[in-house]
């Protein structure tokens, strides 16, 4: 009786034993800017990364002209993954690595170099949308980054949110 | 003998209450995206104040205690340099038990407005941040002083890089990417 007893008020110690709350894996790429102050085609981009993971993938670009705030994009992300796996609902708003292809990460990790040593500066030109269409910057895009590990069915939280048009780059919050 | 086995038992769980695993403190986010905020100095007139630098964070952790801004006069290899400063900043002793080294941090490491550390406070971020908890943040940060409380020195050229630190679990980051600021005004 006592040793159950003790047990109960083991049991009960570790159930109150919040400590943290669990992180997710992936750091997030973070400094996301236009390369040029007066945007042009093809927009250039750049952002810093340090992704550790053994199993990171690599980073992909999520582009849209409706989702105009962080908590918007993130929407995004977190319609991402869905039962266990990645979801294609949103293909449209992520930028294939092949014009015209449906292939993620939009930038693999293979083609980066030194982001698992350190803080790391990647650079990128956006040529197409998340539909393979031509980018036209009459109208207002808003860009987000997210870091993904595919093996694992992760992604990090979306990075700072940049809004670029003809006339401007500027940050979103 | 029992009983005293079962109070050991329940020291050790409540010690371990509320205190980040390891794998928890390996998570802290690293701050990144560091760069001039506009020139990189704050002028008066021709005269240089501040550097003026900004960077991206986002650090939701519960034993997150702030940013250190590391400074140093501009060497050959800033960002090795810089990292070696903050690999040196955490003593780990023989017995497992880890201290701060006050030699990087009255050298290398700037302090706040109450002349401690960490050089961006919870409070500094909260009172200037609100959102700061909840997406990454741009942060911009003005460096008036040398970690060791003595002006800037005009016309010379600096490397900066930042940290997130956690003080309770005595474990830093890795430094953000690290940049280079001359102190005058041009």
């Amino acid at each position: 009786m006592k040793k159950i007893l003790f047990l109960l008020i083991l049991m009960s110690f570790f159930y109150s034993c919040k400590g943290t709350p669990p992180t997710n894996d992936l750091n997030i790429p973070m400094g996301l800017e236009c390369t040029d102050t007066t945007p042009s085609l093809p927009l250039r981009i750049y952002f810093y990364g340090y992704n550790p993971e053994p199993d990171f993938s690599g980073y992909n670009i999520y582009i849209s002209t409706t989702h105009s705030s962080w908590s918007s994009m993130q929407s995004l992300v977190d319609q991402h993954i869905s039962n266990g796996g990645f979801s294609s609902s949103i293909n449209n708003n992520i930028i294939s690595s092949v014009q015209g292809g449906n292939t993620y990460p939009t930038i693999p990790s293979y083609s980066l170099s030194q982001v698992s040593a350190g803080a790391q500066k990647v650079e990128f030109q956006i040529n197409y949308d998340g539909a393979s269409n031509g980018l036209n910057l009459a109208v207002s895009y808003y860009i987000g980054i997210t870091a993904i590990d595919l093996n694992n069915v992760l992604e990090s939280k979306i990075s700072n949110i940049i809004k670029v048009d003809s006339s401007s780059c500027t940050g979103v919050n | 003998m029992k009983k005293r086995f079962f109070l050991l038992c329940l020291i050790v769980i409540f010690s371990s209450c509320g205190l980040p695993s390891s794998e928890e403190l390996e998570d802290m986010n690293v701050p990144l995206g560091l760069s001039k905020n506009q020139t990189g100095v704050v002028c008066s007139g021709t005269t240089p104040t501040a550097l003026s630098i900004s960077f991206y964070g986002y650090n939701p952790e519960s034993f997150f205690s702030g940013y250190n801004v590391y400074i140093m006069t501009a060497g050959t290899d800033p960002a090795n340099e810089i990292k070696i400063q903050v690999q040196s900043h955490i003593i780990q002793a023989s017995d497992g038990q880890s201290s701060f080294s006050t030699t990087v941090e009255d050298n290398y490491i700037v302090k706040n407005s109450y002349s401690q550390l960490p050089s961006v406070s919870l409070t500094y971020l909260e009172s200037n941040y609100p959102g700061f908890y909840s997406q990454p943040t741009k942060i911009t940060y003005n460096i008036t002083q040398l970690p060791n409380s003595t002006s800037l020195n005009i016309s010379t050229e600096y490397s900066i890089g930042v940290t997130a630190i956690s003080l309770s679990g005595k474990i830093e980051t890795l430094p953000s990417n690290v940049i280079t600021i001359q102190f005058s005004c041009q």
